[in-house]
């Protein structure tokens, strides 16, 4: 199973069963067995069968405009549903210790990401380091939300200065703008993080977990701010990693990006450079070590999800994942 | 696992002529259609499992066949095109 | 207050691991994750095509009764968990005697083209009442038993979530 990134446009519909993509001058089946997610980038005309077709397979279907920013995703009606799990999960939310305590772990990861990354580079400043140690070791003492969510900004406002030391390429990146973004940097940024986002609304999907309910973003933030919570983990271990690479071995460069007034986006073919070596990152595998198996990048999301689980069931308090390689 | 499968239909009868929409259907739902009575696709065991009996349940076991060339690890696989670029496999469309 | 009926699924756990018993009955499953339960499914459903009952009373579910010969059947994939297998059909020959009829069983192993036949001693009895009250005190837990760290975890749709 895989999943399929559509930037053509046209229509997708239910042919028999299975999918068929129609273009002004092609038809291109696609194995409805092998559809993972799908994510529209083109302009598609769906219609309520295919709609329906997609809920029974499991398809989600991630859908994004024209600039290339997300804007939703169709989440088929659950078939995984624990009653223990959303109580427990509501448990952990409406108590504040409980809370923070899960909410510190996304943070203290993210920061762990920041400094695995720096560290790559030895042209950046130890000093720095020190003192992304030093904001780590602030989140843990932190005994609101707020104050939370402010030292992991502090952190990220230092991780996000040290960028142009990182990235070999002239581009001007004086801060991080998301609505909209503005330049370059920016643009690809914000483009990366929303297919991490993507692919851990997906891994939820296959979970218990109720992707509403979350810790450290409020849960009325967005309809999956429990996947914004995990993206945090791993926004930085894959996605800036995939960034600093494409930008670093030029496989990106100004000629991908389109600057209108006030903002800059990727064109279609430096979206395609991006989705295809995402979704060979997503693939990749690495040994687990305590699974002792070979597992994707994309299903360390899942074990991630798991070891939330563990963590509402009491079992075993969770450590989010730091990356070791 | 990645497969290549192919079919031969008898098609003489009329009976045969109407299995052949049927199977080519069917394999659309797992693979890719590669051209003609070719198909291929990595798919997993349970799902080739699946696509067996369904293969099974419609062809006539007298006339037709059906073959599935069976390569375990995906890695083993290079794919060389002659003539027109085309990758019915290809996921970024 | 009596829990809702037992099912047949939940006594195999309960002889495989408890804490998959534990899981499942939270409904906590993870064989959507898993290669060979789907591979298993499949040969379930490709089973007795022609001569297809399949009876469902609220959790026991039978994969064929052939009623004139009073026989149930159970169909499974390997004999790697035996025991399980033969608990579950016990435990079905039970429920019937309780409710007054007398059957017999036989679990089916198709892909081994094997059947085993299975019926229920006055120990199997005691046993399997004991199994039951022990069932509904751990499912009634708040917390899942431990990991039994077996060597056919490594096969069991739970590994991932089990040792991550």
């Amino acid at each position: 199973m895989k999943d399929y990134y559509i930037f053509k446009s046209g229509r997708i519909s239910r042919k028999d069963n299975s999918i068929v993509m129609e273009t002004e001058d092609t038809k291109i089946p696609i194995p409805v067995n092998d559809i993972d997610n799908l994510y529209l980038f083109g302009e598609i005309d769906l219609n309520t069968r295919v709609i329906n077709f997609f809920a029974k397979n499991g398809i989600l279907v991630h859908f994004f405009n024209y600039y290339g920013w997300w804007t939703g995703s169709f989440y088929p009606r659950e078939n995984l549903v624990s009653g223990e799990i959303i109580v427990r999960q509501v448990e952990h939310y409406l108590d504040i210790k409980k809370r923070l305590e899960i909410a510190k772990e996304f943070v203290y990861s993210a920061i762990d990401g920041f400094i695995k990354n720096i560290k790559k580079y030895p042209n950046i400043d130890d000093s720095n380091i020190a003192t992304m140690n030093n904001f780590s070791a602030l989140a843990l003492e932190q005994d609101t939300i707020a104050s939370l969510m402010g030292i992991e900004g502090n952190a990220r406002e230092l991780y996000y200065a040290l960028f142009p030391q990182i990235i070999k390429q002239e581009i001007e990146f004086t801060k991080r703008v998301k609505h909209p973004p503005d330049n370059m940097l920016n643009a690809i940024i914000s483009f990366v993080n929303s297919l991490i986002y993507t692919a851990v609304i997906k891994e939820i999907y296959r979970t218990q977990l109720n992707p509403t309910i979350s810790y450290l973003h409020e849960p009325s933030y967005r309809r999956f701010s429990l996947a914004l919570d995990v993206a945090e983990i791993f926004k930085p271990i894959y996605g800036d990693r995939l960034i600093f690479d494409l930008l670093n071995n030029r496989e990106l460069t100004d000629k991908h990006f389109d600057k209108e007034l006030n903002y800059c986006y990727l064109k279609e073919n430096g979206r395609k450079i991006v989705v295809k070596s995402f979704d060979e990152k997503m693939n990749n595998t690495i040994m687990h070590k305590k699974l002792k198996r070979k597992v994707s990048y994309s299903r360390i999301i899942r074990l991630e999800l798991y070891k939330i689980i563990k963590h509402l069931l009491k079992e075993e308090p969770y450590r989010a994942f730091k990356i070791w390689w | 696992m990645y497969i290549i499968l192919v079919y031969d239909i008898y098609t003489e009868t009329k009976q045969g002529r109407s299995r052949l929409p049927k199977i080519m259907k069917k394999c659309r739902e797992y693979l890719h259609h590669t051209q003609k009575s070719v198909f291929e696709g990595e798919i997993s065991e349970a799902k080739l499992l699946a696509l067996k009996k369904d293969v099974e349940n419609i062809i006539n076991k007298k006339e037709d066949y059906v073959v599935i060339y069976i390569i375990e690890n995906i890695n083993n696989i290079y794919r060389e095109n002659i003539g027109i670029d085309f990758d019915p496999t290809d996921n970024i469309l | 207050m009596q829990n809702p009926i037992i099912t047949g699924t939940q006594v195999a756990y309960y002889i495989v691991c408890q804490r998959k018993l534990w899981l499942f009955s939270k409904n906590i499953s993870m064989e959507h994750t898993s290669e060979l339960v789907e591979i298993g499914k499949l040969i379930h459903e490709n089973s007795y095509q022609r001569k297809r009952k399949e009876i469902n009373l609220e959790g026991i579910k039978i994969d064929l009764l052939e009623a004139k010969r009073g026989l149930i059947h159970e169909v499974k994939k390997s004999k790697s968990l035996e025991e399980s297998h033969l608990w579950q059909i016990k435990y079905y020959i039970y429920y019937f005697k309780n409710i007054g009829i007398q059957i017999e069983g036989i679990i089916d192993y198709p892909k081994l083209r094997k059947r085993e036949r299975v019926s229920l001693s006055l120990e199997d009895t005691c046993f399997i009442e004991k199994t039951l009250m022990d069932i509904d005190r751990i499912i009634r837990k708040p917390e899942a038993p431990t990991i039994i760290n077996k060597p056919y975890c490594k096969k069991c749709s739970y590994y991932e979530f089990c040792y991550c």
